[in-house]
């Protein structure tokens, strides 16, 4: 698995990336879609608990540099523990990946690309993800550093230029739907963040300051998406707001600064592609990864097809024959795999020789 | 090797990019500048398709000299449509038009006052939805057919179209009418109970026939005053309500609407002089920010407050007056009635909520069930307004 471990200083900005890229689906509207003008409100509270459950995580699960996850998950629950874990980052990687390639196909497609079919689109992004699953994590995790901070920014300015153009009367009542509060719905919430997970399987060697860097990448990462959520909430009046879709989209478009820059669309489409083409790349190389490891295969080159035509047509499937089960897929695996690290960091064993994987 | 290989597989189909399937050759198409909606015949809508004639453009702008003044504006090209749809009625554009139609330079909809609520809530959020329209899109209703304001607009110091429509709608130098924007119309309109203001587009002679709001005693209004240009303009203001025209409003109290808005960040305004009231006396109003609304909802009073700068444009002190001070505080006075009466007439006799006050209420509620039962269509008829105008 040396293959999927990234250096610390890579670390920060992937774990921003996987935080916030979400912003860019549809995702973020469950927040408005179930608490309507409280939606900033809750999605702080969801931002908060999830926060708690990475720092119980992290601080379980990371605690030995050089121990990775499926070795521990071996010393607590024996072969059958390991490959149950093996198969539930499989199964979630591989339904976000589809998720993110119909997600950004369909974002790339409202903004530029009306005409062009979706499964064109997507083509692009699982063209640029294989290539990036042929490389080491290393070698992706500076395309990281060098894309993340920039195109965070230009969101950031982007969202907060309109943030002041809204109207903040529209964040009232602050506690907005909340008397049809129920769990599920509000769980379902981390599914914005739930790439976050990712990060477990991604632990960087010979570093103490993994636990720090993961919390302060999710702040980061979260940070970005409550902007959105508030400036969203601020600026499309519910009720209005929950029958939307792609909310960056309807936020960008909003950007006008005069008749001399407007219709920064082009910006944010870079942006949104090459921040979901690094995403794909990030997922493919996981499995590209688990893969070998699963099947003992030492070629990475003969799995990155079958991964990337098995990605791109379930992408389709969900988008087309079942776009209304895409969110419950996602939803049921990321639910699973969070269960499975919880009960993993419950009954950790201490202890033991660190596991060689080579 | 064979990454390499793989990766110019890969790169092979940005070749397609360029003339695939959203391909778009300028000169291959025509760009609506504005659309006008009237009601047709047999349930039809009446479409009015204003295109933009680059070539036109480009040859009163390279002629050194300039061209005696044409009755037509030569630089748009209008045409009316009736048919069932709005997408009806653009593919019939193409039986006759060569070009394909692009609407991303869409500076204007005119709507006409006889379309009805349904109509223009349907169209104004079809047009929002097109990804080539712009949310900022002008939007503005006309008294007459839509058809009759666009077909005389003939800018007189503009030789794009366009981009009079532009200033005209965005810019904050027209006192007398609210500026309004597409997606703001349409997230009213949509948003339960919230009124919204449009500007009135019409022929310049039709303004004199609006109905006038009150008037303030002292206070001039620019009711009486006659427009000799023949072409089309902006002026008044319409008040809808769940997409319906609720009511309309003068030049004056749209004047009143923008300065409480800040819509305009300065004007000027005409009093008559209190010791020779056959004189006027004219004052620069400045303002920095919207007014602000308080509400107290035991005591049901609205208290509004508002910070300018009131300066006199004049040579001299008046007669009477003992100091500038004392001239600034009865324009002052003066302006705190003119405001005090327009909130009262819009509030009371139209029952209009323009400002949005349920905004300002609804951050004393938590939740939006115990919003929904608070009744603020009875309070806002009956509160009293305190007006609190500040000259800094």
């Amino acid at each position: 698995m040396n293959s999927s471990r990234a250096s610390a200083p890579y670390l920060l900005h992937i774990g921003i990336s996987l935080a916030a890229y979400r912003i860019f689906t549809n995702l973020p509207l469950s927040f408005t879609r179930f608490f309507g003008t409280g939606a900033p409100l809750f999605s702080l509270i969801s931002g908060l608990l999830f926060f708690a459950i990475l720092f119980f995580l992290t601080k379980r699960l990371l605690r030995t540099d050089s121990e990775s996850i499926f070795y521990s998950s071996q010393k607590t629950f024996g072969s059958f523990g390991k490959y149950l874990i093996f198969i539930l980052f499989f199964i979630y990687i591989f339904v976000s990946s589809a998720f993110l390639v119909s997600e950004f196909s369909g974002f790339s497609k409202l903004v530029a690309f009306p005409l062009s079919p979706k499964w064109f689109i997507a083509i692009f992004f699982v063209l640029s993800a294989s290539i990036a699953s042929l490389s080491t994590l290393q070698s992706l995790g500076k395309l990281f550093v060098l894309f993340i901070p920039l195109s965070f920014l230009i969101i950031a300015f982007f969202l907060i230029t309109v943030f002041f153009e809204s109207r903040t009367e529209n964040l009232f009542p602050l506690l907005g739907t909340a008397e049809k509060f129920n769990l599920p719905s509000f769980l379902s919430t981390f599914l914005v963040f739930s790439d976050m997970l990712l990060i477990f399987i991604l632990k960087p060697q010979n570093t103490k300051a993994v636990s720090k860097t993961i919390l302060r990448s999710f702040i980061l990462g979260f940070g970005l998406v409550f902007l959105l959520v508030i400036t969203y909430t601020a600026k499309i009046p519910y009720p209005l707001s929950k029958d939307e879709t792609f909310p960056l989209y309807l936020l960008v478009k909003e950007v006008y600064y005069g008749r001399f820059f407007q219709r920064i669309d082009a910006i944010v489409l870079l942006v949104s592609s090459i921040w979901g083409m690094l995403n794909l790349g990030l997922n493919f190389c996981l499995l590209v990864s688990l893969s070998q490891e699963m099947f003992g295969i030492k070629n990475r080159f003969a799995m990155v097809f079958p991964i990337s035509a098995s990605v791109f047509f379930a992408a389709l499937f969900l988008s087309q024959a079942l776009s209304h089960l895409s969110q419950f897929f996602l939803a049921l695996s990321a639910g699973l795999l969070l269960l499975g690290l919880l009960i993993l960091a419950i009954f950790l064993k201490k202890g033991g020789k660190p596991h060689n994987e080579n | 090797m064979k990454t390499k290989i793989f990766a110019l597989f890969a790169a092979f189909p940005i070749l397609f990019l360029t003339g695939c399937y959203d391909l778009k050759e300028i000169d291959e198409t025509a760009y609506i500048v504005a659309l006008g909606i009237d009601n047709g015949s047999k349930n039809n809508f009446s479409y009015t398709f204003q295109f933009s004639s680059p070539l036109s453009i480009m040859e009163s702008s390279a002629e050194g000299q300039p061209e005696p003044k044409k009755e037509e504006n030569s630089s748009v090209t209008t045409l009316t449509i009736t048919a069932p749809d709005f997408y009806i009625a653009k593919n019939l554009t193409n039986n006759f038009l060569s070009k394909n139609i692009d609407m991303s330079h869409l500076k204007l909809i005119v709507f006409s006052a006889e379309v009805d609520e349904s109509g223009i809530t349907k169209h104004s959020q079809l047009l929002l939805r097109e990804r080539e329209v712009r949310p900022h899109t002008s939007i503005a209703i006309s008294p007459n057919p839509a058809s009759d304001y666009l077909k005389n607009v003939n800018p007189e110091l503009e030789s794009n179209t366009s981009k009079y429509y532009e200033l005209m709608s965005l810019r904050s130098n027209n006192i007398y009418t609210p500026s309004q924007k597409l997606h703001d119309f349409v997230d009213s309109i949509k948003t339960r109970d919230r009124d919204t203001t449009l500007p009135i587009a019409t022929k310049g002679e039709a303004v004199n026939d609006f109905p006038k709001d009150s008037n303030t005693l002292a206070w001039i209004t620019p009711n009486d005053s006659e427009i000799s240009a023949k072409h089309s303009v902006l002026c008044g203001t319409a008040v809808f309500r769940d997409g319906k025209l609720a009511s309309a409003m003068d030049a004056d109290s749209s004047m009143m609407f923008n300065f409480l808005s800040h819509n305009i960040e300065n004007f000027v305004v005409s009093i008559k002089d209190k010791y020779n009231p056959a004189e006027t006396l004219s004052f620069r109003i400045i303002t920095a920010r919207p007014a602000q609304f308080d509400v107290d909802l035991e005591k049901k009073e609205i208290h509004v407050s508002q910070k300018c700068e009131i300066s006199f444009l004049g040579s001299h002190i008046p007669k009477g007056y003992p100091s500038k001070q004392a001239l600034s505080d009865y324009a002052l006075s003066i302006l705190n009635s003119r405001v005090s009466d327009f909130l009262t007439y819009t509030y009371h006799t139209h029952k209009v909520d323009i400002f949005n006050l349920r905004d300002s209420i609804r951050k004393d509620f938590f939740l939006w069930k115990g919003w929904d039962s608070f009744d603020f269509e009875n309070f806002y008829k009956t509160a009293n307004f305190v007006v609190d105008i500040k000259n800094i």
